[in-house]
């Protein structure tokens, strides 16, 4: 019982919303790296002028695990952890709202990345045979960050919408 | 674009190839259907010399691996971008006019790199047997000793497991006569030789396989193993000194880059010479081909082909002709047509959307990098780059494109009042602590972001319109007015109505006015169709196209968003800058952290920048209007490698 009350806390279930956007979202896009990384180490094996390219293509999955920090950054920013004033005393409530805000990004950060370095991995195939392909392989990836940029959207607007009362 | 069919005499086809190919202004067709019919099949006969063309080929192959064996050596560094050199044809001409002795030195640079591996080999097999002999060299006897009158040697490794001592006590059983030595062991195995009487020898032998000793012969060595290792490093030493010299004479031949690189050139010209000439029509005495050239070259090429002496016509393209296509912009659109190469070339039937998507490009540019600093070095990077690179086609474009990007993001960042973030208010906060800040010059998207939002959708409805407008455009252009009405005129009576329904006070007529872009998308949505039911899903289908349009606003909502990731972003890096407070060490903290955390960050968001404005024109705007069956106009004209021939007069 006393362990539910502690878990039922405001601040812990903002700070727990805030971890989970930088987890998840970040386990992601490493994973999601790591693949694009291993095969453009296997390119470059073959043809080491093409790492500009192999580059751009493993910086692609990177950009959940930044949405995923943005929006935990922004929840700390809005409990008072990062400033002068010290956290701010939040009811469950805000705490959980907090929290749910933090849900879109975290849990699509986290399939995204992963799906995302798939496509890219596939095009690190295409520019080991044709270099000049880069950008529509870039489009292809991209069109899978539509729902991460959503994701991020909607988790800022959800944030911004939340009112801390004891803020005031 | 117009047609061209020239006719002339054999004598004159070589001038004429070769001023063509100064021109760079036709593109010649293939002549394959031709030779199909029968009736040209038994006139003429295609041109062309195809063993000609792969001995240039193998030559340009041989020239390269030169080349880059060369650049292997070439301490010059080498620069960001590739450029090709301007050099004159009189330089080019005296250049070439040493040809025989480029590609001697071409030849001998190939020879050396071949002597170069055959040393790594010949190194290797020495290592090798320096590795095979190394455990023996305490051994004192000369190698090729293996048998005195009576006496014999053994000798070979036995496994560490078995100690000397049982294999001493194996062979007492047998003989007395016989003596082990341990010359070496390593981690696995002993080094031994054994000596015993000639005729014992066999049973010896026996005895100790059984303990897994693994006999050796020295096959073609002579003297102790001590004399032979000094061999080898004598060896290698030679090795050493071939190998520098070696390498000293490639180096000295990277002199011969430059006229390599011409010499390349030059036989890459005279190829695609011979294999352009597959495209020509040959009879005993006279030659034909035919192509396209732009109308901007026709007087130019009028004028060659007259001063040659050849027959030519030009005509208008049939209805049935694959016009090849050549994109064509004032010089301030024309660096978006890398974008729109990127998705591929629009049909001779359609419209070059590159000025319309221009603008457009910019502006999602500018919104989504949305940061002033970030878009001063975008803009100051792509101006000193074009300085000072002269770089040509699509590497030209794209930094272009990115320059007027930059001047799109310093002005949306100023809107929006973020220069790296907020670093003025937090430089002056932590250092001075005054209360400074740069007022946006319309509104912070962090405090308002519904307000961006409905801009984005603002936006994106007008790129969309425009993209419906087009698409109207080439129906009407296409001789199809009716279908210009009915796929787009209705939408715009739907869209309008809308537009008026949010306006207030309109409200009543906005209504009335989508509603009958509605019906007249429901009644004539199924025009194509047959069946009476046909006629009705396909209405119901055309109307039901709205959710199509309303996802597709929704998408400009990353407008929005990667505005909001670069901005956000550049004030966390600040924050995290300023976590040491004032004072020295704050200020190195400052530094440090902004320098590495705004680089990063500009990198990352310049490339979803560029990335996800693509995807708007690709997805949203080219999906409304725009298809890539067109093909590029490949001009007949010189395709150099690393030199670039400026014309007579220019």
């Amino acid at each position: 019982m006393e362990v539910i009350n502690l878990i039922l806390d405001g601040k812990f279930l903002a700070i727990f919303g805030a971890a989970l956007a930088t987890l998840l979202p970040g386990i992601g896009s490493a994973r999601g790296m790591a693949m694009v990384g291993e095969a453009a180490a296997g390119v470059l094996a073959e043809d080491s002028r093409k790492f500009g390219q192999c580059l751009i293509l493993q910086a692609i999955p990177s950009t959940q695990g930044i949405y995923g920090l943005l929006i935990a950054f922004l929840i700390m920013m809005k409990i008072g952890m990062v400033g002068e004033n010290g956290m701010y005393e939040l009811t469950i409530l805000e705490g959980l709202h907090l929290l749910g805000a933090a849900l879109p990004v975290a849990i699509v950060g986290i399939f995204a990345g992963i799906l995302q370095a798939r496509v890219a991995t596939a095009g690190v195939m295409v520019i080991a045979k044709k270099s000049q392909e880069l950008a529509k392989v870039l489009i292809l990836a991209a069109m899978i960050e539509t729902y991460i940029v959503l994701a991020l959207l909607v988790s800022f607007l959800m944030l911004n919408g939340i009112s801390i009362s004891a803020a005031f | 674009m117009k047609k061209i069919s020239i006719l002339g005499l054999t004598a004159v086809r070589e001038g004429l190839m070769e001023e063509l190919m100064d021109l760079g202004a036709v593109a010649l067709n293939s002549q394959e259907s031709k030779l199909a019919d029968e009736e040209w099949a038994a006139l003429v006969s295609p041109d062309g010399d195809e063993a000609e063309a792969q001995r240039l080929e193998g030559q340009i192959v041989k020239a390269s691996l030169a080349l880059d064996v060369i650049s292997k050596y070439d301490t010059v560094k080498s620069p960001l971008f590739k450029t090709r050199r301007m050099i004159s044809p009189q330089q080019f001409r005296q250049i070439l006019g040493e040809k025989e002795e480029i590609w001697n030195h071409a030849e001998q640079i190939l020879t050396l790199y071949h002597e170069l591996g055959q040393l790594k080999s010949e190194e290797n097999r020495v290592k090798a047997e320096q590795l095979f002999l190394e455990p023996w060299s305490a051994y004192e006897a000369p190698l090729e000793l293996q048998s005195t009158k009576c006496a014999a040697l053994l000798m070979g490794t036995a496994p560490n497991a078995v100690e000397p001592d049982q294999l001493a006590e194996e062979l007492d059983e047998i003989t007395a006569a016989y003596e082990i030595n341990v010359i070496s062991s390593d981690f696995e195995q002993r080094y031994l030789s054994v000596l015993c009487l000639k005729r014992e020898r066999e049973l010896v032998l026996e005895a100790l396989m059984r303990y897994g000793f693994n006999r050796m012969t020295f096959k073609d060595m002579r003297g102790t193993p001590a004399e032979n290792l000094t061999a080898y490093e004598r060896q290698f030493a030679e090795i050493e000194t071939r190998r520098a010299e070696l390498e000293e004479r490639i180096r000295d031949a990277v002199r011969w880059k430059s006229e390599i690189e011409c010499l390349i050139d030059d036989l890459t010209m005279q190829r695609d010479k011979v294999k352009i000439r597959e495209r020509l029509l040959k009879t005993r005495e006279t030659f034909c081909m035919d192509g396209w050239l732009p109308v901007k070259k026709i007087p130019a090429v009028e004028k060659l082909v007259l001063e040659k002496g050849c027959c030519y016509e030009i005509s208008t393209p049939d209805n049935g002709d694959e016009i090849p296509v050549l994109l064509r912009n004032s010089s301030v659109a024309e660096p978006f047509e890398a974008i729109t190469k990127l998705y591929g070339m629009p049909s001779d039937k359609a419209v070059d959307p590159t000025p319309f998507l221009a603008p457009f490009y910019c502006l999602f540019f500018g919104i989504m990098l949305g940061d002033a600093g970030y878009g001063i070095i975008m803009t100051a990077a792509s101006f000193f780059i074009l300085r000072k690179y002269r770089l040509e086609g699509m590497a030209r474009q794209l930094i272009k494109m990115f320059f007027y990007c930059g001047i799109s993001t310093v002005f949306w960042g100023a809107l929006f009042g973020s220069w790296f973030g907020n670093i003025v208010s937090s430089v002056a906060g932590v250092f001075f602590e005054k209360n400074i800040a740069i007022r946006p010059l319309w509104f912070d998207p962090v405090w308002d972001p519904l307000k961006l939002l409905f801009f984005s959708f603002l936006v994106g409805a007008i790129h969309l319109m425009v993209a419906l407008g087009l698409r109207a455009y080439i129906l009407i252009k296409n001789g199809k007015p009716l279908d210009a009405l009915c796929d787009v005129g209705f939408w715009y009576l739907v869209f309008g109505g809308i537009a008026l329904m949010i306006v207030p006070g309109t409200f009543e007529a906005g209504k009335w006015v989508a509603a009958a872009g509605a019906a007249g998308l429901l009644l004539t949505g199924g025009r194509a169709k047959k069946s009476i039911f046909g006629k009705i899903t396909g209405g119901l289908g055309a109307v039901y196209g709205i959710v199509n349009y309303f996802a597709d606003i929704l998408s400009y909502s990353r407008l929005l968003a990667l505005g909001l990731a670069s901005g956000v972003i550049a004030q966390v890096i600040n924050t995290m800058g300023s976590l040491a407070g004032g004072g020295i060490l704050g200020a190195v903290l400052m530094i440090v952290v902004g320098v590495g955390g705004h680089s990063f960050n500009l990198a990352i968001n310049a490339l979803g920048a560029f990335v996800h404005s693509c995807r708007l024109q690709y997805v949203e705007f080219f999906g409304k209007f725009f298809g890539t069956e067109g093909i590029a106009f490949e001009p007949f004209d010189r395709k150099t490698k690393y030199v670039l021939i400026h014309k007579e007069g220019n």
